[in-house]
């Protein structure tokens, strides 16, 4: 019995061994050597990719990537929450409006994130409207920049924070708010003391899931950024692309992965059940 | 405070679908520019008059198929296998492989590819992308099927064994037919998140090869076109056709 | 008579705790025979030891004198019906009843086929899935895909549970007949003692992985051996460490004739059941006794004094205090 068993997880063992296990012990072997002349990595071994991260350019680039998710998980926050509630508290359709809610996070990210150069570039939709109705006669810069990054994250994670929000909301008992209103309490009373506490868990849960991914994003900075945004992702790529410093960018992969795995560590402990 | 939440919720869900929705309507429109000019096939014919484009695609749909094909044979096999006892060493893994940033696995598997192939003398190609797809599906497909799998009645594999099948007969006749729906629907999904793939797969797919998400990126990055408008609906029709069959399938019974 | 299934000092221990703790027990060829106990006791995992769906830590399980342990269950001629039946819900239920033929040969399997479900009933629902069946279907589906087999020994997973309360009396009979209609031995788990009662040959009572007592139904019920088994099998009053049920415990106004054995006692109240009366009666030394009687026999005010007495025989005398 036990055999078959071993036989069955093999495929799966080898297939992540060969695509998660070794792929990440090579990073983490490469992220102490040294650059190589023509790119790749060299001996000898070393800490100096490790001391390049406090170099304030790269320090500055990993705050802001945290500024960034941190600004765009807070926004998701504020924004899924009444949709959120709004679904749980919905007498029908519930299915129906969560589909809705899933669907554009299912189709494809690049798509996404084109659909909004698509409305924001200068000769796009938002700046064509405008300057047929006059309102202005040059384009508005509204692509390339920081706003357009934050938006474009906010759009693509927003699902993540609808989910469990509503997952949480969801199993709250609307009797709470009857009694609350019968012990006193004010609608705004009753939502501040007993809605909000009772969907913590679900507000962690979806403050990590967007946290998280925002942290490490790449292609959202890339194409509605256009390289002038540079976050950690961007930086990473950069490493192993055009800069060819192998060593350094394992280090900031590394750094990344490790913050994101500090962040849920946090989380896992604070609950029984694994988070997946 | 309901009536304000109800109209924020409309808001927001105009927000999640407007963008696609009105790139889909522009993919139709007869002219260049953003103003609309009429009803029109013609970007279509045009993407499909590009042998790049055309080419693209084709690689796109072979890579997941193959990628889809691997992650959904080797992923239900191992889920058969979890559900039956825990490994952890095997659950960290698939979950260290799905919160890892996608740029993160990129370049891991970068690193590792070529360090293997100093000693192969191989180089980045297909194989590579598919090998890497069908690592990143892997996880997908182990938790569905996993899912569905607890979803099942553990004694009927042993109701089969009971009445003489063998550990092996027990899974192929009692357990994977009623595992299918699970089944097909993480296959699925493993072919939308393939097929979409565009970090990963530009990082490991060398100079040679291109799938459609490449030519998209790069037609993006030079501004796009209304070239672009007509693959991306197309995309988002096949990846949204895919997932809303598996959504179907999952829900079933 | 030789023992058929065997179960020599069973031993299963998991991570935490211990199931079976030594469990010796023979069963006999063509009997019903019970495991009664309560939640826990390690009836449920003696029927999984003997099917094979998990291994002993130690001891030896003996079919006809040979070693059964060890093999897989698909190599055990015994065959399990489930609590909850498992039938394949993607097959027929001729499809069901087939299914281990196809590994499992008794010699003319098309007659034994319809052998079954002429003996269970099932001509019309051939071609039905199991969503389709009721409960009581479903559990002769389940019987006959053991029974088509012939296999030694049926094991039987709390085999009325899953069915509707009003059924169970009637599955019961039906069980009983079709037992001795194939001849082959039945080896049920139940927590109910009525259930174990009316459907054994012998009952054997379990208590925390050990056997507390082996016996015919009425020896269990009327000659317990232990405090556990007397209170296991059925309510019981103890009036200075000697045992007596309540139907066997009589109530009367006037004292009874000198030489039986009689205390006397107040009313605290009395229940009219339908049945029976239920009266509750405290002694003078303060204890409690419950004692159900024939409406026949009168009314009982609260408060009343009364009189409990028995026969002697009645008395259930246990091992420890």
């Amino acid at each position: 019995m036990n055999r078959l068993r071993c036989l069955a997880l093999a495929p799966a063992a080898a297939l992540l061994t060969a695509t998660v296990g070794l792929p990440f012990l090579i990073l983490a072997a490469y992220a102490f050597l040294s650059r190589g002349t023509y790119g790749g990595v060299a001996l000898p071994w070393t800490l100096e990719n490790w001391r390049r991260l406090a170099d304030p350019l790269y320090a500055g680039i990993l705050a802001r990537s945290f500024l960034a998710a941190a600004l765009a998980t807070l926004l998701c926050l504020v924004l899924a929450f009444p949709l959120a509630l709004s679904i749980a508290r919905a007498s029908r359709w519930k299915h129906l409006l969560l589909a809705l809610v899933m669907l554009p996070f299912w189709t494809s990210l690049l798509v996404r994130a084109y659909a909004w150069m698509f409305l924001l570039r200068d000769t796009g939709l938002v700046n064509t409207l405008l300057m047929r109705l006059d309102l202005i006669s040059e384009p508005l810069p509204l692509l390339y920049n920081w706003g357009a990054v934050v938006l474009g994250l906010v759009y693509a994670h927003l699902p993540f924070m609808v989910l469990p929000l509503y997952a949480a909301l969801e199993r709250q008992d609307p009797a709470l708010l009857e009694a609350a209103a019968d012990l006193g309490a004010r609608q705004w009373h009753a939502f501040w003391r007993v809605t909000l506490p009772l969907a913590a868990p679900g507000i962690r849960a979806g403050v990590l899931l967007v946290f998280i991914p925002c942290l490490g994003t790449y292609l959202i900075p890339d194409l509605l950024g256009g390289g002038k945004t540079i976050l950690v992702g961007t930086l990473i790529q950069n490493q192993f692309t055009t800069a060819r410093d192998w060593p350094f960018g394992s280090a900031v992969s590394l750094a990344l992965m490790a913050a994101v795995l500090v962040l849920l560590w946090l989380e896992v402990r604070r609950r029984k059940e694994p988070l997946l | 405070m309901k009536r304000a939440a109800a109209l924020a919720s409309v808001a927001l869900l105009a927000f999640l679908h407007a963008p696609l929705l009105v790139l889909a309507a522009f993919s139709f429109n007869e002219g260049r520019f953003a103003v609309w000019e009429g009803f029109s096939w013609r970007w279509y014919a045009e993407a499909a008059r590009d042998q790049r484009l055309v080419e693209a695609a084709g690689n796109s749909l072979w890579i997941a198929a193959a990628a889809t094909l691997i992650s959904t044979a080797a992923g239900t096999l191992c889920a058969w296998a979890l559900w039956k006892r825990q490994s952890r060493l095997l659950t960290l893994g698939f979950s260290l492989s799905l919160v890892t940033p996608e740029i993160v696995t990129g370049v891991s598997l970068l690193a590792f590819f070529q360090w293997l192939f100093r000693f192969g003398g191989l180089q980045l190609g297909m194989h590579t992308v598919v090998l890497a797809h069908a690592g990143f599906c892997l996880a997908f497909v182990v938790f569905v099927v996993l899912a569905r799998l607890r979803t099942m009645d553990a004694s009927l594999e042993e109701a089969a064994m009971d009445l003489g099948a063998t550990e092996w007969q027990a899974f192929r006749r009692v357990t994977l037919p009623n595992l299918a729906p699970g089944v097909v629907s993480a296959a699925l999904l493993a072919f939308a998140i393939s097929f979409d793939d565009y970090v990963i797969t530009s990082l490991v797919a060398g100079v040679d090869t291109e799938t459609l998400p490449m030519a998209l990126y790069a037609m993006a990055r030079r501004g796009g076109s209304p070239v672009v408008n007509a693959i991306s609906t197309a995309i988002v029709a096949l990846l949204g056709a895919a997932i809303l069959a598996a959504e179907g399938l999952r829900r079933k019974e | 008579m030789s023992a058929h299934l065997e179960l020599r000092d069973l031993v299963k221990q998991y991570a935490k705790h211990t199931a079976l703790d030594g469990l010796s027990l023979e069963i006999r060829e063509g009997e019903f025979f019970g495991l009664l106990g309560p939640s826990g006791c390690g009836k449920t995992t003696t029927l999984r030891l003997i099917a094979g769906f998990e291994q002993p830590t130690r001891g030896e399980i003996l079919l006809r004198g040979t070693r059964l342990d060890g093999l897989p269950p698909y190599r055990r001629n015994v065959s399990t019906v489930f609590q909850n039946y498992a039938l394949f819900p993607h097959l027929t239920v001729r499809e069901n009843i087939e299914f281990g033929l196809r590994y499992r040969n008794g010699g003319s399997s098309r007659r034994a086929v319809e052998e079954c479900v002429e003996m269970l009933a099932l001509g019309g629902k051939l071609d039905r899935y199991p969503r389709e069946l009721s409960g009581g279907e479903k559990q002769r589906v389940a019987l006959a895909r053991s029974l088509v087999l012939r296999p030694e020994v049926l094991l039987l997973d709390e085999p009325l549970s899953a069915l509707d309360p009003n059924l169970r009396k009637q599955v019961r009979t039906e069980l009983r007949a079709l037992q001795r209609r194939v001849g082959i031995t039945f080896v049920f788990v139940t927590h109910d003692r009525e259930e174990a009662l009316s459907l054994s040959d012998r009952i054997a009572l379990l208590h925390s992985g050990r056997c507390e007592q082996l016996g015919a139904p009425h020896e269990l019920y009327l000659r317990p051996r232990t405090r556990f088994a007397a209170s296991f099998l059925g309510p019981v009053n103890w009036i200075g460490g000697m045992g007596l049920r309540p139907e066997a415990t009589r109530v009367s106004a006037q004292a009874p004739p000198p030489g039986q054995p009689a205390l006397s006692a107040r009313v605290r109240a009395a229940l009219f059941l339908g049945n029976c009366l239920q009266v509750e009666a405290e002694l003078d030394n303060g204890e409690r006794v419950l004692a159900e009687v024939s409406r026949f026999n009168g009314a009982y005010q609260t408060g009343q004094r009364v009189y409990i007495s028995w026969r002697p025989e009645d008395e259930i005398r246990v091992a420890e205090g």
